[in-house]
This record gives C-alpha cells, sequence and structure tokens, in this order.
C-alpha cells in the first residue's frame, strides 16, 4: 500500500465515496451508489449499515475496497482488498480515498446445497377462502362462430341500439303503490328488483324511499310504521356510534380521519349538494358516515373509494343517519373489495376476463397481444361499480339497476333476486310477472329477439356454459361485469383500430371518466347479458347447479380438506 | 427492497445448477412443487419478499397460495406500506405464473406446475399489485 502525504487523514473532512453492488457473477451490475463520509467519525459498522440502506440489501454481504492509483500507469488497478473491520477502513481511507474511495459490495448468496433456503408452504397457512366456482380460462381455444350466428348478433345489436333502453321506464310513483298492500307491506321483493332492473332504475322522487329496498336494509313483511320505528331504531343506534368517536381525543384517531377528510373534500364537488365550503354540514355529513364506518369496522377500516359510494347515498337520502344504515348495508356486499386481501377484486378480474374471452373473443386476442388480458386496467370500474364512469346523476340510476341485478348478498342469495325471475321466465322478453305492461309493442319485439337468440347454435351456449354460473359470475353480482364487457364492446373497435399498447389503452379509458353514455351502455350490456343467461336459463339440469350454489359459502371446508399429510409441516 | 439490487434467481444460477436443485428436492418431497416466488420487474407497490424459493403442495390451489405469500411479509404489505406510500388497502395483489398468465384461482399448484412449469424444473411466478385507481378529482 502506498502512503501518499497528502493524503494524511486529519486534514480531511470528508471522503467520497462510490460503490458498486457485485452479484456473485462476474458480471457487474449497473447499481452505483455515491455519497461522502466523515472519516473521524465513520467507523466498520457505520459504512455497512450505509451501504446496506443504500443498495437495500437484506442478506449479508461482503465489502471490498479497490487500491489507489499506481504512480506508474495512473490508473487504479483492479485489484479489491477485503473490508471487515475499522481497521481495515481506516486503511482504505489512508491509502485508497484519493480521489475518491472505491467500494465494491458482494451479497453473500446462499450455497448451493438447494435445501437451507427452502421455504415449505403448508396449506393449513392459508386463510379460509370463499368456494370459488372457477372454470380457468382455457386460452388458446379458438372461438368459432359461425356466420349466420354472427349475423344475427349484428341484428340484435342493431335492434338494441334503436329500442329505448329504459324498456319500460323508471319505476313510477303509481307502480311503486302497486307493490306495497294496504298496510305499506312490500309484496315481492323480487319483483321489485326485477321491475326496478328492467325499467332502468326509479324515479327520483321515489329513490329516497326505495333505495333501503334495494339494498336490502329491512327485514321483510315490515308494516310502513314498522319500517320507520327500523329506520328510527337505526339511527339512534348511529348517533351513539358517532358520539363515541366524538368524545374520543382527535388525536388518536387522526390517522384515519385525516384520510378520510381528504377524499371527502374531492368527492363529487361538482355535484350541487357538495358544491358548497369544506365545513358545510353535507360534506361534515359524509365524513361522519365514513368515519363513524371505519371506527366501527376496523377489520374493513377505510379506503379510498368508499367516499365515491357513501356520497351518492348521502345525496339522495339527505339524511345522514339513513345514508349511513345504507351505506353499511352497501358495504356488506361490497367490503370484499376494500379488504386487503384483494380476493374478491381478483376474482372479478378473473370473471371479466373469462367473460371477455367468451363473448368479444377478438378483442380478448387483442388484449392478450398487449398483455391487458388481466383486465387490470378496468379496476376503477369495478371497484366502484362504475360509478365514476358516467355523469353524477347517470351514476345513480345504474347503481339502482346494480343493486336490483345483485344475485347474491352475502347473508346468500339475495333476497330481491331480479335474476333468479329472469332466468325463471326466460328473461324479460317474456316477463309478466310484474305490473301492467303498458308498451306491448317493445315487448312484442323483445320476445321476437330472444327467440333468435336461443336458435344460437349449440357451441356458443356451451361456450357461454364454461363461464360461472350467475350466481358465481362477478361474486353474486354479474350485471356489473356485463357494463365493463358494454364499455369495453362499444370502445374495442376504436382501441384495436387504433393499435393501441397497454398503457395507451388505459390513459384512453381514464380520460372517459364520467363520460360514458349510460343509455347506450345499459342496451349493450342487456343485450350481453341476456345471451349469457339464455345460455343458463334453458337448461334444467342448470337448475341443479343452482340448488347447490344457493349457500355459495357453505363449502367453505371443502376447498382446504388437504389429506393430513400434507398438512403437516416438513421440518428442514 | 432489494429488487432492483437482486437479479432473478434463473440469472443467478447456471441452468444445470437449478435443473440440479429442483431435481434433487423433487426426489425428496414428490409430492410438492418447488416455486420461485419473485417481485415482477416493474412492481414499484410491493416490496420483496426476503424468501423466493417456496415447496408447496401440489393440491394446493392458486388462490391459498396467493395468500399465504401476501401474509408472509404482513408488517411490508400492512403497516409500512400503507403509511409509508399513503396508499389504500384496496390494492391488489396478484400473483403471475411465468410474468404473464394469471390463472385461474381455483386450479392447484400442481397442475399449474404441470403446464407451466420451466425446463429448469422449477415453475417460476412473480407478484404484482396495480394501481390504476388514482384520484382524478379536482
Amino acid at each position: 500500500m502506498t502512503f501518499s502525504p497528502t493524503n494524511a487523514l486529519h486534514d480531511r473532512e470528508a471522503i467520497r465515496v462510490k460503490a458498486v453492488l457485485y452479484d456473485g457473477d462476474s458480471e457487474p451490475m449497473t447499481v452505483k451508489r455515491c455519497f461522502s463520509v466523515d472519516p473521524h467519525i465513520t467507523s466498520f459498522s457505520n459504512l455497512y449499515q450505509l451501504l446496506k440502506r443504500a443498495f437495500h440489501l437484506q442478506g449479508d454481504f461482503e465489502i471490498y475496497y479497490q487500491l489507489p492509483q499506481s504512480t506508474e500507469t495512473g490508473k487504479r488497478p483492479d485489484v479489491f482488498l477485503s473490508l471487515t473491520s475499522d481497521f481495515d477502513l481506516d486503511a482504505a481511507f489512508m491509502s485508497s480515498s484519493l480521489p475518491y474511495l472505491s467500494l465494491k459490495v458482494e451479497p453473500i448468496i446462499s450455497s448451493d446445497d438447494g435445501q437451507n433456503d427452502w421455504t415449505f408452504l403448508e396449506a393449513i397457512e392459508a386463510p379460509i377462502t370463499n368456494k370459488v366456482q372457477s372454470t380457468g380460462v382455457s386460452s388458446n381455444v379458438p372461438f368459432h362462430i359461425s356466420l349466420k350466428h354472427q349475423m344475427e348478433r349484428t341484428l340484435n345489436k342493431l335492434t338494441n341500439a334503436f329500442s329505448d333502453v329504459t324498456r319500460r321506464g323508471p319505476l313510477k310513483e303509481l307502480e311503486w303503490q302497486c307493490h306495497l298492500d294496504c298496510e305499506g307491506r312490500l309484496l315481492g321483493i323480487d319483483e321489485l328488483w326485477a321491475r326496478v332492473f328492467q325499467g332502468g332504475g326509479v324515479e327520483p322522487s321515489l329513490r329516497k324511499e326505495v333505495w333501503p329496498h334495494l339494498l336490502n336494509v329491512f327485514p321483510s313483511d315490515l308494516t310502513k310504521e314498522e319500517r320507520q320505528r327500523h329506520l328510527n331504531m337505526k339511527s339512534e343506534v348511529y348517533y351513539h356510534l358517532k358520539s363515541k368517536w366524538k368524545a374520543k381525543c382527535p388525536a388518536e384517531i387522526e390517522s384515519i380521519t385525516h384520510l378520510i377528510m381528504k377524499d371527502v373534500l374531492r368527492t363529487d364537488r361538482m355535484h350541487p349538494y357538495f358544491s358548497c365550503p369544506d365545513d358545510h354540514q353535507h360534506i361534515v355529513a359524509l365524513f361522519n358516515i365514513l368515519t363513524t364506518f371505519a371506527l366501527e369496522n376496523p377489520d374493513v377500516s377505510y379506503a379510498q373509494g368508499m367516499s365515491d359510494l357513501a356520497a351518492p347515498l348521502l345525496v339522495i337520502l339527505d339524511e345522514e343517519s339513513i345514508a349511513y344504515t345504507c351505506f353499511c348495508a352497501l358495504m356488506d356486499r361490497m367490503k370484499g373489495h376494500f379488504l386487503l386481501d384483494g380476493k374478491a377484486m381478483t376474482l372479478k378480474f378473473d370473471h371479466l376476463s373469462q367473460l371477455v374471452h367468451r363473448m368479444e373473443p377478438d378483442f380478448f386476442k387483442y388484449l392478450m397481444s398487449i398483455e391487458a388480458e388481466d383486465m387490470f386496467f378496468c379496476y376503477r370500474w369495478l371497484l366502484l361499480n362504475l360509478k365514476r364512469e358516467f355523469p353524477f346523476d347517470e351514476a345513480v340510476q345504474l347503481l339502482e339497476v346494480i343493486w336490483s341485478a345483485a344475485t347474491c348478498t352475502p347473508e346468500g342469495v339475495s333476497k330481491g333476486n331480479s335474476s333468479l325471475i329472469l332466468i325463471q321466465n326466460g328473461y324479460y322478453g317474456n316477463d309478466t310477472t310484474s305490473g301492467d305492461d303498458n308498451e306491448s309493442d317493445d315487448s312484442d319485439q323483445d320476445e321476437s329477439e330472444f327467440s333468435s337468440l336461443t336458435n344460437k347454435p349449440v357451441n356458443q351456449e356451451t361456450k357461454l356454459l364454461q363461464l360461472p354460473g350467475p350466481y358465481h359470475l362477478g361474486d353474486g353480482n354479474p350485471f356489473v361485469l356485463f357494463m365493463c364487457l358494454a364499455i369495453l364492446s362499444i370502445h374495442k373497435d376504436y382501441c384495436m383500430q387504433k393499435k393501441m399498447d397497454y398503457n395507451t389503452l388505459a390513459m384512453y379509458f381514464d380520460k372517459l371518466v364520467r363520460k360514458h353514455d349510460l343509455a347506450k351502455t345499459l342496451t349493450r350490456a342487456r343485450t350481453l347479458y341476456n345471451e349469457y343467461l339464455s345460455s343458463f336459463g334453458e337448461t334444467k339440469s342448470d337448475i341443479g347447479v343452482k340448488e347447490e350454489s344457493k349457500i355459495p359459502w357453505c363449502n367453505r371446508e371443502s376447498i382446504i380438506s388437504i389429506p393430513p399429510k400434507a398438512s403437516h409441516f416438513v421440518e428442514c | 427492497m432489494n429488487g432492483q439490487t437482486c437479479k432473478p434467481f434463473k440469472q443467478r444460477k447456471s441452468f444445470s445448477a437449478r435443473k440440479n436443485d429442483s431435481e434433487c428436492i423433487i426426489r425428496q418431497y414428490p409430492d410438492k412443487v418447488p416455486v420461485i416466488v419473485e417481485r415482477l420487474k416493474t412492481e414499484k407497490h410491493l416490496p420483496v419478499l426476503d424468501k423466493i424459493k417456496y415447496l408447496v403442495p401440489s393440491d394446493l390451489t392458486m388462490s391459498s397460495l396467493s395468500s399465504i405469500i401476501r401474509q408472509k411479509h404482513p408488517d411490508a404489505f400492512n403497516l409500512i406500506y400503507r403509511k409509508r406510500l399513503q396508499l389504500s388497502p384496496t390494492q391488489a395483489f396478484f400473483l403471475l405464473v411465468n410474468e404473464k398468465n394469471l390463472v385461474s384461482i381455483s386450479i392447484t399448484v400442481g397442475e399449474v406446475y404441470k403446464d407451466e412449469k420451466d425446463e429448469d424444473g422449477f415453475i417460476y411466478m412473480v407478484y404484482a399489485s396495480q394501481e390504476t385507481f388514482g384520484s382524478s378529482e379536482i
């Protein structure tokens, strides 16, 4: 080692260090870090920690330093000395820190016996999962559609595009009265749901009264008076819960309230209801609802997006406590979206992917080519039931349709089950179950449409039958997926023609936030949903499937019944 | 987070060493599948796992595997990750086979292995999140 007189440590306050990470192999990695250290206070362990942080290393590693320039060649020789102690470090500082200290960092890679570094996973480690019926995307299967079928489809799409989306219009006051008996009991929640689903929503004046029914807030068979008492009771509970956290020290819950406030302040502020100062009671009410829910449900807590779901409830119901009650009911259905495990979302991505595969095969092929068949770019759609994709007023209408389309709620098969009726009656073309039918022309047209659908080639039917059944698809609300599918189907030609790559595609749909056309999308979604339901509605054997799947969560044991042998830990 | 700094498993060992490795472990545990789980190269939100080699019962479903893996680092996935990056817990966690296939979550690891295993005898999976849920308001 050469000691140069100018290199005396005491007159240097900082030494520049250039460190390079090597990875065991001969080929050097390009990861470099440059920093300075004070030689007087930097110990070996300081340096070690510094490097560990600089390279985000987790395991052990070794440090080497490069010898200084040789006086003959003027170059630094490619010779590295091991640096393992404070003594080595002093030597390095003294001998080799001009113009900078060059370090090499080599992670120690565990030996090659291939045994010690194995982690044994066991089935019992898995959390209890819902029984999921899934058929797996058997890709590479060409999707043949006969010419005849294709023409039929085109024809269907054409007729649908021209027909009015709300075949019967939203539920009207008079009709609503028909759904109630003399004491105000709801006569059949199934019929109500089917009517709302078909009509594409509820008259705005009725929303306040009908929404709780769409969200399964009430136990069945309550008179109007009893329902009011039920709501009053729920309200009292809410005010109690609210006062509980209001009494807490603000600092205690600050982390969560801060998060909620941030989102509340930018949720639907364009809407007249929320276009008010930040401390307006409407904003505060939304904040209170979300905070109460988050603190009362620590397993779900608060997550971005919930404010989007709560805002329409508050706007329509216009009463904090009732909005809270409905929000809880809604979260019963949707909390899976916001759980950390991501299972609900994974399932929906999977189902949407299968759906696109079966129903829009050409588009699916394109998605595969840009590696977007995972459908991740539809995240927000699925997370928020497409609430952000449409203008507020249309989104509210869509929410009604989606809520009334649920086939399963967390308690099992949904109490109001429009799809059941649709299936039983062969979808709404033959619908005779509810209300007065004053638009017979339209339904005639529907019937002819459906009969043409039922004559489809068999292979298409079986393709669709490979999809999860209506009780499983979309985790109990298949229609949301069909709305997504409809949006994709409307925009697919443009996307494919422009040959968008993954990012462009995602950005394209991002730019369409609140700009989609509900009437058009809803029409397309219904057409596609019909097609799907028809393949399930026809086969009698399907009834058996439905019976079995009535309680979709009852089989949770079966999925983790791993043979005892496998579930023992293997000692290693 | 040494994902940027640590080479993928495949580049750390030669093919023959890996082949040897997998054959050896499969001989010892015939009912298990050797799975390599790494972070997707482009993944920015999820931290790196400190273990990448897993022996998995072949009858485990992909959904169970996925939930076990993400449980391996509850701290990393929940606390640090949420606090520091201020991300919502809505972030999903996905296991992709061979960096691209999102396989059905109900099929077993054994089946996936049969179809997708690498020539070296391992099956490679990467995990990823997806953050498309931006705050576009105001």
